[in-house]
């Protein structure tokens, strides 16, 4: 049962004067299922931060339609729209996006705050996924004082505690270390393993070699996709490898 | 390379105009200010009014202070705008400029920005020194009379000469600072990681004991020369109570409310709660400067306020009648006399009057006795001096223990209220002068007895006797008034003078003529002085109208000192205010975006900044609002010392309603640029 269906879409930014417009997004169709985890790649201009934006909310396409879990996009209305993401979706950034004024416990529980869940039942969302990070110990600490491995999984935390429909990340490993976006990726595989569906945009054929599907867009388009099937990781990255040389020969 | 230094701070400027407006506003205003101070001192016209006098020593006073506030302000600026424009310069350094060059161009920078402050000050002080001069002349109700200087060149100079000398000790600190910077530190941006603050629990104890003395001694001092003596340090002891509690209390107070989780888990309080925790670190000083700098305004305005509107007031309660002739108790050959009797003091005033063509409308003798006792048990003894003569001394009859009893007889009792009281040989009237609450029923004195047989509530001696130490009225009759004066000769020597005397008289006329009249009385007074071989006392002879007059000057300098002070106090406060804003859109910026991201609407951010700016903001009102309270208390006992009137509290509330709606306007004008920041 597909949760993220995708059809026909379109996205052109114009000039204010409505001089040049730039066509980001062509024509996009794809469809994610419960339980998958998706990396979507592509070059830089490809137009993924694009197509990361409207999944997300933040952006609205020019034509065609985002359905997630049977909701149209399109049809939340704008002031319902911060409310609608933080209860469907959860989002991993490449540069973690904490806050430093909270404590990383303070960090992840954040959406469940916003969202008024009681007090009482914050620590029982709060440890399962902590312990299952191994984030556990620094709970109290704040941002500046932990590794860029440990934010981010800080920042998973927080975009898995609210139990979202959709995890969106981009690039998450993007700014950690070999050994952390090691750690990283386990986590992902992890958390996809408990059920959550995972949609990641990233550069890093390592990172995508861990999903389970990936998609490459090229000039707005999705130009092809690879079912990892009975693959392992290493034989995975392989073939993306080839895919990509294959993609960039064509151009 | 001048060029090339030229284009590049002009580059810089333009850049940071956001930073660098309010800096050469705040520049030009206190130029404009202390040039108007000197040009009000050099101003023949007004050094030769009657002002005169008092203008220069006010203005003296008011220059001193406004300078080292300038210093200051200017100060507090430069280091503001250094800190903001580092990573720039530090970028310059990294593309290859030597510090020498970053250095000259900050020179370029300086001489560009300052010298627009400069000439704009200049013009301002040009423009409103013909204002202010006004301004003057109206507070001493005194007519314009010959032309005001238009420019002064002498005190354009010597304002130049302190602010050049201001803006050269900023430069020669930025290009220090400059050098001794590393590029690396110079390219950091200035959001390295902040620790949670922690309570720093000897702070908080020092500003909860400072304060609490500083509001202890404002709240429970009662006598007014004890409250004079004291506001200094109830000042300094708030001062530095506020800094203190500012810095570690408000920590402890968001501390506590984050350990209480039910209330802090709810969206509109836990971003707020440690928003304000992190902010506060840097920030405290800062809030604290305002409240205090607030309290300052509030409090120079009301008092000068209170005292320059209470000058009517004050003056109908101190010399109820025309004009008032000392007369003294003069004691030569063993035999006590006068200067003159009631009716040769009335013959010489009925002279003068007849001859100007004046009608005595009132006219009345009033004599009295001031001593100083110690209370035994009963009985009142005459406080000593260590000589053994009777001490009159100023400290020694302010001392607690010492009752100061001032007696006046029946007759001078009608004279003053036209209330009759019949009182025997051992009976007394009594009232309370201050506010001690000794009320005997019977006292023994100088081997007298007197019982109390009315006790006054109305003050009938307002005029004369300030409430300083523990004063009491005894109206008894002439009998026993002048067997009490005897018996203090017989004690103390005939050379004592103890009789204090004074005749007042009301006349009918215009103010001239009353003008005329007194200096006749005066010079007629003196001369059959002479001829009976006394010395008349016509020095301390007074006449209302210049006594009102003497009060507008002397009142109307202080208020004109306290309304620029206040305006240099404002404008500080202004641009700490301004610069806080900025520094805040900047660091709040980001946190806004990543809320967003979370899933925070736009509408929900702009609630939450809003109630976190309002608190940040208006504790500072808010505390100055309680100081100024607290500060009322011991202030009314000061101002029982200066004026009788009783408008203070009235222009404490009106001051401080016009200055929340002046900070609010100021708020809300800088509240829009941090929006404009955030968003």
């Amino acid at each position: 049962m597909s949760i993220l269906e995708v059809k026909k879409l379109q996205k052109i930014y114009t000039t204010r004067l409505g001089g040049n417009s730039v066509r980001a997004l062509e024509n996009v169709n794809f469809s994610v299922d419960q339980g998958e985890y998706v990396a979507i790649m592509g070059e830089s201009g490809s137009g993924k931060t694009t197509l990361l934006n409207i999944l997300a909310a933040l952006d609205r396409p020019t034509s065609g339609s985002v359905i997630l879990d049977g909701m149209d996009l399109s049809s939340v209305k704008e002031n319902e729209m911060a409310a609608f993401r933080r209860k469907n979706l959860g989002f991993v950034f490449q540069e973690f996006n904490l806050l430093d004024t909270f404590s990383i416990k303070d960090n992840i529980l954040l959406p469940l705050v916003l969202s008024r869940v009681p007090v009482s039942e914050l620590k029982d969302k709060l440890d399962p996924i902590a312990s299952a990070l191994g984030i556990s110990d620094i709970l109290e600490k704040y941002p500046y004082e932990v590794s860029g491995g440990q934010k981010q999984r800080a920042a998973a935390a927080r975009a898995v505690i609210t139990g979202p429909k959709l995890l969106l990340a981009d690039e998450p490993t993007g700014a950690l270390d070999s050994k952390s976006t090691d750690s990283m990726l386990e986590t992902f595989e992890q958390i996809n393993k408990n059920g959550q569906t995972i949609l990641m945009v990233t550069h890093s054929v390592k990172a995508a070699s861990h999903a389970g599907r990936v998609l490459f867009i090229k000039d707005g388009e999705v130009y092809h996709q690879l079912y990892r099937g009975d693959s392992d990781n290493e034989e995975f990255y392989r073939k993306i490898t080839e895919a990509l040389t294959v993609l960039v020969k064509n151009s | 390379m001048i060029k090339f230094y030229i284009r590049t701070a002009l580059n810089g400027l333009k850049k940071n105009l956001k930073l660098y407006v309010p800096q050469i506003i705040s520049s030009a205003v206190l130029f404009a200010i202390m040039y108007i101070m000197f040009s009000l001192c050099f101003d023949e016209t007004l050094n030769h009014s009657r002002g005169g006098r008092y203008l220069g020593i006010f203005m003296g006073l008011g220059i001193t202070v406004i300078s080292i506030l300038s210093l200051v302000i200017i100060f507090y600026a430069n280091n503001f705008l250094m800190r903001q424009r580092k990573r720039e310069y530090g970028l310059y350094h990294v593309l290859g400029l030597e510090k020498k060059h970053i250095i000259n161009i900050m020179l370029v920078e300086n001489i560009i920005t300052h010298t627009i402050s400069i000439l704009s000050g200049a013009l301002l002080g040009l423009l409103f020194y013909r204002l202010a001069s006004l301004t003057i002349f109206n507070l001493y109700k005194l007519e314009l009379t010959g032309n005001l200087t238009i420019f002064s060149f002498s005190a354009l100079f010597f304002t130049m000469l302190i602010f050049v000398g201001i803006y050269a000790l900023t430069y020669i600190f930025n290009c220090i600072s400059l050098i001794k910077l590393k590029t690396t530190e110079l390219l950091l941006s200035s959001s390295y990681g902040e620790k949670e603050p922690k309570i720093k629990w000897i702070v908080f104890i020092l500003g909860l004991a400072f304060l609490g003395t500083g509001y202890f001694l404002a709240l429970t001092i009662e006598k007014p020369m004890e409250a004079l003596a004291f506001f200094f340090v109830a000042v300094i002891c708030v001062i530095f109570g506020t800094y203190f509690l500012f810095t570690a209390g408000s920590i402890f107070i968001l501390k506590a409310l984050k350990k209480k989780k039910s209330f802090y888990y709810k969206p509109e309080h836990m971003i707020s709660v440690s928003g304000m925790l992190y902010r506060m670190k840097q920030n405290a000083a800062g809030l604290a400067s305002i409240a205090i700098l607030a309290t300052g305004v509030l409090i120079m305005l009301a008092t000068t306020v209170t005292l320059y509107r209470g000058i009517d007031d004050d003056i109908e309660n101190k010399f109820p009648h025309d004009m008032y002739f000392n007369l003294r108790e003069w004691s030569d050959n063993n035999r006590t006399s006068r200067d003159f009797t009631e009716d040769e003091a009335i013959a010489v005033l009925k002279e003068a009057c007849g001859s100007l063509g004046l009608k005595v409308t009132a006219f009345g003798l009033k004599e009295s006795m001031e001593i100083p006792f110690i209370l035994q048990d009963d009985t009142l003894v005459t406080a000593e001096s260590d000589d053994g003569g009777i001490s009159f001394n100023y400290n020694f009859v302010s001392r607690s223990d010492v009752k100061s009893i001032t007696f006046i007889t029946d007759k001078t009792y009608y004279v003053l209220t036209g209330e009759q009281i019949g009182l025997n040989d051992n009976e007394m009237a009594f009232a309370k002068l201050s506010s001690d609450n000794w009320s005997p029923e019977k006292v023994k004195l100088l081997g007298l007895e007197l019982n109390k047989t009315y006790t006054i509530k109305k003050n009938p001696l307002s005029s004369s006797v300030a409430e300083v130490g523990n004063c009491f009225l005894f109206v008894v009759n002439s009998d026993t008034f002048n067997r009490i004066h005897m018996e203090l000769k017989n004690k103390y020597g005939n050379d004592t003078i103890l009789i204090r005397g004074e005749f007042f008289a009301d006349i009918e006329g215009e103010e001239e003529q009353k003008m005329q009249l007194f200096e006749t009385l005066c010079d007629n007074l003196y001369q059959k002085g002479e001829a009976k071989g006394v010395s008349c006392n016509i020095y301390n002879s007074k006449m209302r109208w210049e006594e009102r007059e003497e009060e507008y000057l002397l009142n109307g300098s202080l208020l004109f000192l306290g309304i620029l002070l206040s305006m240099v106090c404002f404008f500080a406060t202004a641009l700490i205010i301004y610069y806080k804003q900025i520094t805040e859109g900047y660091d709040d910026r980001n946190r806004f975006q990543i809320m967003e991201k979370v899933g925070l609407s736009k509408p929900e951010i702009k609630k939450t900044i809003k109630s976190q700016i309002l608190m940040v903001f208006f504790i500072p009102l808010l505390v100055a609002g309680i100081h100024t309270l607290a500060a009322y208390s011991i202030l009314s006992k000061i101002m029982a010392l200066l004026t009788t009137t009783n408008i203070f509290l009235l222009c404490t509330g009106i001051v401080f309603v016009i200055f929340s709606l002046i900070y609010i306007t100021i708020y809300s004008i800088t509240a829009r640029t941090y929006f404009k920041i955030v968003s």
